[in-house]
């Protein structure tokens, strides 16, 4: 009876079948075929379960990863996770972004509109363009990536900033000025390549 | 005063508060629903919609939200207690959608036809003592609205019209789902009614009357005050339980409405206080069959020791309504928690259950109880 | 301009082979006297290629055009496709190892110096170099050395020129001394410090200097106009007519985001060849002007397009007395055909801009001094009558005569229509008067002041209709982007008020009123039908057959320099202000015109 019982709520449906099965089987007994074994043993799960403690994350006020080890964090974060972007200044404090579009080619999610325009003339001969108009739509984004790894110049970067909520979704997009000063964490100049 | 006025006022006032108090107790068992199925699966449900609307923060403008101390803002009183008024004015403030195939008469009655039967029937069941003394004035109230001997088999009678209300919003809507909700609904309603009335009819044999009150003295007055009928009749107990929630269309019977196959069921084309009044007329239907196993297996409002079946105090009266209200809340909880635990069956399945598995044990306890009334008489 | 120019629609007509020969095993049909591209060309058989252009003369020093052919000398070298006539039964490999390796070392040796900042040039996307780069280049760079630099400057008013992005492959320099005959550019230096420039002191103005950025197959020469304004993948072309002037070149309105980024021309070999004029290209700019009349105004007010359209309704419905409209040389023929049937016996008067510039090239493009693009329709439709002064004069009678009850104003010119004071006078005489207008200026003020209803009127990017040229072929002018907000076009508008006026059933598209257009005036626009009108245009009965600039005479001016013909070869660093001056034409551009090599 009590290996019947282990195995009662695998079988509670088969029972239809039960009588071509060998005698003894699971789901063949007349216990089992009441079903009330194994609705029992439900009740008692989802009791247990009831009771036990819960995996909720009060999001936004709190996140998976503000928690110490002490407490029911779920994770710790991925120094490469893909969270919000930025736009990235060079030594002089320009952006680096060229406006070539490539970004806006490459996104999946048609999320980035940019306009170009002709470079200040103080900004030098190395450069000719810089966008008019960057905006991002963050609500449209998958955060796939694919505008990063387009960039020739290194200009637009995923950081691991998880985006906040807001209370419309004008606020979700992002124009130049906000992505120049997003996470300034990872708004390290880096140094021009070879 | 005569004492039929005094009776007519007073068929008024408990007729009002038990529209009320079950009214009220949708909502509860709406938020109670939420929160359960929350914790059976590792959540902690409604959470945000409390007497203060969540943080309070989130009043202010964006600007101002850091002058306001953190602390304050987790201050809730009953966390997510509001969520079903949130889901009401919801419902009202969502556009009205008829259907351009509706039959309109159907459409617009089917809603009012499942709640109005359900929430009559509620009439006959027994809340409270029948022998409260009015302050000593010596007008003895029965606490029940409707004072009638036919009892169980009236209640039964208007019940069950509950189940034309789901039909014609099926037919009425003009769309294939809501017909096949409104068809699967129909034949397990005639199913279960079956078993369910062979167990009634074996409890009414052990009572030996049909009037609900006198089902409650019954139990009250044997067996020390213990004589509940599911203890004397436990296999009619078990088949008017699984009927019951077959009845209610609740899980693991919700067929009629099983979302991963018929979208919505029988209220697919229904939208804002049409589809709140069908699933208000849903939940009074919880409402009034808990009351009834209550009534019927319970020992109704009876407790030893708590509630004198013969008292005539106000005290004992209201003690009596509370230890009827507790009761029937503990049934509530467990159909909640049984549809929680249980996955739906398939349609075959409840048949096969119903009709081949139901029927003659209950055909089979009736006669068994026949034949003892009769040895014992 | 794109590689494949001279397979598109400007193939010859009645081509008769004299020969074949072989491309690939493929079997190609030849003229005596056809290069091998030219001839693969035709055939469908590209062979890649910088400097050779359909429209140009053979230079044949990009090299990229390197085929392996049988029956050349010496036998077993590799010849240039764009300068090598072909003969019969000759079996040329475009397409094999040999050939690849070919390619793929001229590429090397083009893209030494060649900088690689794609990702800010305006070419990118559109750009030969790239695209070969793709397809026959190599993937590294084994250049390890310093590349030169060469300067970035404005060339003219309209080109700048970056070069290191040059090939040097001189079609902006035989495109100024064949084509625009004006010769402003030639190349200075030699070896990789070669580069691109304009005589000392000169400017490259010519009317046609937009066509240099055209042809130029990379990134060194570039629109100012159109520069830094977007990328060419996200373009979307409609092909379309320009209304800058009665030439009536075909041109690719390009557009993104609903708003035009830059006109492009069209090759139609029976009106503009592959080119078009530098006021032309900028047409566009007429659309976001500040003087447009962007919503719809009642009594001066503005109100919602739907309201105004609503009131002018009424006003056409409520109408007694006489009607009398006025138009102008850029409403297309279907807003004429639809104008006149709803002016009815009424006086109409149209407007036209008045002559400007006119410039005609050496191959026979000309810019036409008539700045109205369809004054041929509206003569064709009006008739004479209502053409000019006397159109004018009819009109003032009318309205002084005190019996106008609606007056309709359609002026779709850009800067306003310059109708006379006196008749602008009398306009206030008119009961009513709906305008339909595209510029708000002094020209045109008078009429919009005191209108009962303003209606925004469509820029020529705007419309669906037709326009016929000063060589009388009726070409389509197709929508590129919707008008402003809310509005409607011409047509519709003048379609609506028609059938607000009972004089239709229903309102009918251009293609509709088009068909009754041919219907009602056979000698004008018999045989005609809208949709086959093609890309391309037809002409219309009683139409000129040549180019516009065919008979005119040549464009030699005094003091035009030698670029060309003087070229890099035989200066020396410095030499260029000591050239000798000479007027030349090159001898391709003299076929049509019955002279021969030598004679100027």
């Amino acid at each position: 009876m009590g290996n019947v019982h282990d195995h009662a709520h695998d079988h509670g449906h088969d029972h239809g079948h039960g009588a071509e099965e060998e005698e003894g089987a699971p789901g063949t007994t007349l216990a089992d075929r009441t079903y009330i074994p194994a609705v029992m043993r439900g009740i008692k799960l989802t009791l247990a379960r009831f009771l036990q403690p819960k995996a909720t994350v009060q999001y936004p006020e709190e996140s998976v990863y503000d928690r110490g080890s002490d407490d029911r964090a779920i994770g710790t974060q991925n120094p490469r996770l893909r969270g919000e972007h930025i736009l990235v200044k060079d030594e002089q404090g320009r952006e680096k972004c060229v406006a070539c579009l490539l970004c806006m080619a490459a996104c999946p999610a048609l999320c980035i509109y940019i306009e170009p325009e002709a470079a200040p003339a103080d900004w030098g001969p190395d450069r000719e363009r810089r966008p008019k108009v960057f905006e991002l739509d963050m609500l449209r984004c998958i955060y796939c990536g694919y505008c990063e790894e387009a960039c020739p110049c290194d200009a637009i970067r995923l950081t691991p900033k998880l985006y906040q909520p807001t209370t419309s979704r004008l606020e979700r997009v992002y124009d130049k000025q906000r992505l120049l000063e997003n996470n300034q964490d990872a708004q390290v100049p880096q140094r021009p390549r070879k | 005063m005569s004492d039929w006025v005094v009776q007519a006022i007073a068929t008024a006032v408990k007729a009002g508060l038990v529209i009320g108090i079950a009214m009220n107790i949708v909502p509860l068992l709406i938020y109670l629903e939420r929160k359960i199925s929350a914790y059976m699966q590792g959540r902690i449900g409604p959470n945000r919609v409390n007497l203060v609307l969540g943080d309070v923060r989130y009043l202010l403008p964006p600007s101002m939200r850091d002058a306001v101390p953190a602390s304050l803002s987790r201050f809730k009183l009953i966390p997510g207690s509001l969520q079903p008024l949130a889901d009401a004015v919801k419902l009202a403030f969502k556009e009205e959608i008829v259907p351009a195939s509706a039959d309109k008469v159907l459409y617009y009655l089917g809603p009012l036809v499942a709640f109005v039967p359900v929430a009559t029937a509620l009439a006959f069941i027994p809340f409270g003592t029948g022998t409260w003394d009015l302050f000593g004035t010596g007008h003895v109230i029965d606490l029940r609205i409707a004072s009638a001997d036919v009892g169980v088999l009236g209640l039964f009678a208007i019940s069950s019209l509950g189940v034309y209300g789901i039909a014609a919003g099926g037919w009425g809507s003009g769309s294939k789902f809501p017909l096949m909700g409104a068809v699967r609904a129909s034949a397990q309603m005639i199913s279960y009614e079956v078993p369910m009335g062979l167990a009634l009819l074996a409890a009414i044999a052990t009572v030996g009357s049909v009037d609900t009150q006198a089902f409650v003295y019954e139990q009250a007055t044997t067996w020390g005050g213990m004589g509940w009928l599911v203890f004397k009749q436990p296999l009619a107990a078990l088949i008017f339980l699984v009927a019951m929630f077959a009845e209610n269309n609740r899980l693991p019977f919700d067929l009629p409405e099983a979302e991963p196959e018929l979208v919505g069921g029988y209220h697919t084309e229904y939208s804002g206080l049409k589809f709140a009044l069908f699933f208000l007329g849903e939940y009074m239907a919880m409402i009034l069959m808990c009351s009834l196993f209550v009534t019927i297996f319970l020992g109704g409002w009876s407790l030893p020791f708590v509630v004198d079946p013969s008292g005539t105090s106000g005290l004992n009266a209201l003690a009596s309504g509370l230890v009827f209200l507790a009761k029937i809340m503990l049934v509530l909880n467990f159909q909640v928690w049984i549809r929680w635990t249980l996955p739906r069956f398939r349609y075959d399945q409840l048949m096969h259950l119903g009709w081949k598995v139901m029927v003659p044990l209950a055909l089979a306890n009736l006669v068994v109880t026949a034949i003892v009334l009769h040895l014992a008489a | 301009m794109t590689a494949d120019a001279a397979a598109g629609p400007g193939g010859e007509p009645g081509f008769t082979p004299d020969f074949t020969f072989s491309i690939d095993g493929v079997t190609v049909p030849a003229k005596k006297g056809d290069t091998i591209l030219k001839a693969g060309l035709r055939a469908g058989k590209f062979i890649p290629h910088y400097c050779w252009h359909p429209g140009l003369s053979i230079a044949g020093n990009c090299r990229i055009c390197l085929v392996h052919a049988t029956k050349t000398m010496p036998p077993g070298k590799p010849v240039i496709a764009c300068a090598t006539e072909v003969v019969e039964g000759m079996e040329v490999e475009s397409d094999g190892p040999r050939t690849k390796e070919l390619r793929e070392g001229v590429m090397e040796f083009l893209l030494i110096n060649h900088p690689l900042d794609c990702p800010v040039c305006d070419q990118a996307g559109e750009c030969d170099l790239q695209q070969y780069s793709f397809d026959h280049g190599r993937e590294t760079s084994r250049f390890e050395e310093e590349k030169t630099q060469r300067p970035r400057k404005d060339l003219g008013p309209l080109i700048r020129f970056v070069g290191n992005r040059c090939i040097v492959c001189t079609r902006c320099v035989r495109f100024c001394e064949e084509v625009a005959g004006t010769g402003e550019l030639s190349v200075v230096n030699r070896g990789d410090a070669s580069w691109i420039d304009t005589f000392p002191g000169v400017e490259l103005d010519n009317p046609m200097s937009g066509c240099v950025a055209d042809i130029c197959p990379v990134g060194a020469l570039l629109d100012k106009d159109s520069m830094h304004s977007t990328r060419v993948w996200l373009l979307r072309g409609t092909k379309s007519v320009c209304a800058g002037c009665a030439t009536g070149c075909n041109v690719n309105v390009e557009t993104f985001d609903e708003k035009v980024k830059r006109i492009t021309p069209r090759e139609n070999q029976a009106v503009n060849r592959w080119w078009m004029c530098d006021a032309g290209r900028l047409t566009w700019r007429e659309a976001t002007a500040p003087a447009r009349v962007g919503a719809a105004r009642i009594a001066g007010q503005e109100v919602p397009f739907a309201r105004a359209l609503e009131r002018a309704l009424e006003l056409v419905r409520d109408a007694s007395g006489g009607v009398v409209g006025l138009t102008t040389g850029f409403a297309s023929n279907e807003e004429l055909f639809t104008f006149q049937g709803l002016v009815g016996r009424g006086a109409i008067a149209a407007a036209f801009a008045p002559d400007g510039a006119t410039f005609t090239s050496r191959d026979g493009f000309a810019i036409a001094a008539d700045k109205n693009p369809n004054r041929e329709g509206a003569r064709r439709i009006l008739g004479e009558g209502a053409l000019g002064a006397a159109g004018q004069d009819a009109a003032i009678a009318a309205l002084e005569e005190g019996k106008v009850g609606l007056a309709i104003v359609h002026d779709a010119a850009p800067g306003g229509a310059p109708w006379s004071p006196r008749l602008l006078a009398a306009l206030g005489k008119a009961k009513a008067r709906i305008v339909l207008a595209l510029h708000e200026t002094p020209a045109n003020a008078d009429a919009l002041r005191g209108a009962a209803v303003v209606l925004p009127a469509a820029h020529a990017t705007e419309k669906d209709g037709t326009f016929v040229n000063a060589m009388g072929r009726v070409q389509r002018v197709r929508p590129a982007v919707p008008p402003p907000a809310g509005a409607r076009s011409d047509l519709d508008v003048l379609e609506e008020l028609a059938r607000a006026a009972a004089l239709q059933p229903r309102v009918l598209s251009a293609a509709g009123v088009f068909r009754r257009l041919a219907q009602a005036l056979p000698a004008q626009f018999g045989g005609l039908d809208y949709n086959a009108l093609g890309e391309l245009g037809r002409p219309a009965p009683g139409a000129g057959e040549a180019l516009l600039g065919r008979g005119r005479p040549l464009p030699i001016v005094d003091g035009v320099r030698s670029g060309y013909e003087a070229g890099p070869v035989s200066r020396a660093p410095g030499r260029a202000d000591d050239e000798q001056v000479r007027p030349s034409v090159h001898h391709e551009s003299l076929v049509g015109y019955g002279t021969r090599r030598g004679d100027l």
